[in-house]
């Protein structure tokens, strides 16, 4: 394939800025046209006319000639902004947890209102034998076959008042009913 | 023997069996419940030995643990959820209720 010359004018100091806008414009419309020709390279240097080119890169070579001035322009690198960060979300603050030893005594406070009332309700255990228990003659005693425990409201001599409740103070009571005369 | 003769022994047993899962308590049955009479009553009481609670009588005192009661002294044994286990008739010496007591406690506690 024969190159093509064309004849130009290229100044001598202006060049390089000839040549950068040249190879900034190959980017975007030449490289497709060197797939079907022949591609050149472009040797930067100063050439005065088509003989010095011919004398330099022989006939198969594409002499463009580049007229005007361009001036290129600075690359500019696009620094992606940074996106702005989201303040970190303020977690509510959390309550402060009872320490270990105020759970421990809340838990000891409530497993002792509840032994309290267990207690009530439960006679207590018999913290000693009975006193005659090793010397005792066992009597006859007739049992009454009532399932059902009594209630009652009253009062002590003393006037303190007194229900059945007061039968679960002990496993067994005994009621002696007497009278003045 | 009367009612108030036996209250120094019934005093001495309440005293010896505390803590043993058994109790005396007495129920005047001529004292009710708010009268003045109480006041007399407890000082006889004191004055016979007995140093243990006393209950004066109400209705319900009346429909439960005196039903049933025509002579005095009569002595109930209940366990601890009210319920009637046995009644004596009378009074008793302090061995007389020993025996009592105990078999109570042995056979029903």
């Amino acid at each position: 394939m024969r190159a093509e010359a064309i004849k130009t004018r290229i100044l001598g100091k202006k060049m390089l800025a000839a040549v950068m806008a040249a190879a900034s414009l190959c980017t975007m419309g030449c490289a497709k046209k060197a797939d079907d020709d022949t591609f050149v390279m472009i040797d930067v240097g100063y050439i005065d006319s088509e003989k010095e080119f011919i004398e330099k890169y022989g006939e198969d070579g594409t002499y463009v000639a580049i007229s005007g001035f361009a001036t290129p322009e600075p690359v500019v690198t696009p620094v992606p902004t940074p996106e702005a960060t989201p303040e970190p979300t303020k977690k509510p603050k959390k309550t402060p947890k009872p320490d270990k030893e105020e759970k421990e005594d809340k838990k000891d406070k409530e497993n002792k209102e509840k032994e309290e009332k267990k207690a009530e309700a439960t006679p207590k255990p018999s913290g000693k034998k009975t006193p005659y228990a090793s010397k005792y003659q066992k009597v006859s005693l007739d049992y009454e076959s009532s399932s059902d425990g009594i209630k009652f409201e009253t009062t002590t001599l003393d006037g303190d008042a007194v229900s059945q409740s007061l039968f679960g103070r002990n496993k067994i009571t005994m009621v002696n009913i007497w009278t003045q005369t | 023997m009367s009612c108030l003769q036996e209250m120094g022994t019934l005093s001495d047993l309440a005293y010896e069996y505390k803590g043993t899962g058994f109790s005396i308590v007495g129920l005047s049955a001529d004292v009710p419940s708010g009268s003045s009479t109480a006041a007399a009553a407890k000082e006889m009481m004191t004055s016979s030995g007995g140093k243990f609670t006393n209950l004066t009588y109400t209705d319900s005192v009346v429909q439960t643990m005196l039903a049933g009661v025509n002579v005095v002294p009569t002595t109930k044994f209940y366990d601890s959820n009210g319920r009637l286990l046995t009644v004596v008739h009378g009074a008793k010496s302090k061995e007389g209720w020993i025996n009592i007591i105990e078999t109570v406690m042995n056979e029903k506690a």
